[in-house]
């Protein structure tokens, strides 16, 4: 099944993990609430466009998702 | 009495533990009195120095290295980018795994110059924060972060590097 994620909802999904917008750049970090530390470069493209499925695997793996069905549902129970 | 000395010498250095001369470790005042030169020498005759706190030996160290040795020590840095087509949405994704940047765009080019923008971005970030990087178990990404980040003001350099 195929997961369909806007530039938005990896922005949310970074929020929610603990990761906050550094300086004028567009790299997220923080700590999470598991203790795990994680980064993302994240180009927005505006909040509406759409990821690129390569693009949303990338991001899952690189924000510790075992998979895009994982980030998919995190982002689920955000909602 | 001069060849008991030589002697004397050669048994002192056969208990050495280490045939090596350890470097000289230039104290941080006399860096500082002398940072010009050791910026100019450095830089233009590719000499190495070595920073130290004199009063805490233990302290870690610095090494102060030129532009064009550090080029060369990064030669071997290359990334090997990943492609994918999103046929239904007309869009390509374009993955450096060595540095974990990805680009996307409606044209191959357009994920290039999307890719470009994060590594360069990402790389002036780690370079600004390299403990932070560390904490989260980027060391081995420390070459590829230098390197992009000397070759930042030139796309070309930029895109031999990636591989795009």
């Amino acid at each position: 099944m195929p997961y369909a994620f806007t530039f938005g909802d990896i922005a949310r999904v970074c929020h929610a993990l603990g990761m906050l917008r550094e300086g004028k750049g567009q790299v997220w970090k923080g700590l999470g609430h598991d203790g795990v530390f994680r980064r993302l470069s994240l180009h927005s493209h505006g909040a509406g466009r759409a990821v690129a499925p390569g693009t949303a695997r990338a991001f899952a793996r690189q924000l510790g998702f075992v998979s895009l069905e994982a980030m998919y549902q995190f982002l689920k129970e955000l909602r | 009495m001069g060849g008991d000395k030589d002697q004397a010498d050669d048994k002192g250095k056969a208990a050495s533990p280490t045939p090596f001369r350890y470097p000289e470790v230039l104290a941080i005042a006399d860096a500082k009195k002398n940072f010009s030169s050791i910026v100019r020498e450095s830089s233009e005759a590719l000499k190495l120095y070595m920073v130290g706190n004199a009063l805490r030996r233990e302290a870690p160290r610095s090494v102060i290295l030129g532009e064009q040795a550090l080029r060369v020590l990064l030669r071997g840095v290359q990334g090997h980018p990943v492609w994918e087509e999103d046929a239904e949405h007309h869009l390509w994704s374009v993955e450096v795994p060595e540095f974990e940047a990805v680009g996307q765009g409606e044209t191959k080019e357009e994920a290039v110059k999307d890719l470009l923008w994060a590594v360069v971005e990402l790389a002036e970030d780690y370079i600004e924060d390299i403990a932070f990087y560390f904490k989260i178990g980027w060391q081995d990404k420390l070459p590829f972060a230098l390197a992009a980040f000397l070759a930042a003001d030139d796309p070309e350099r930029l895109r031999r590097l990636l591989g795009v």
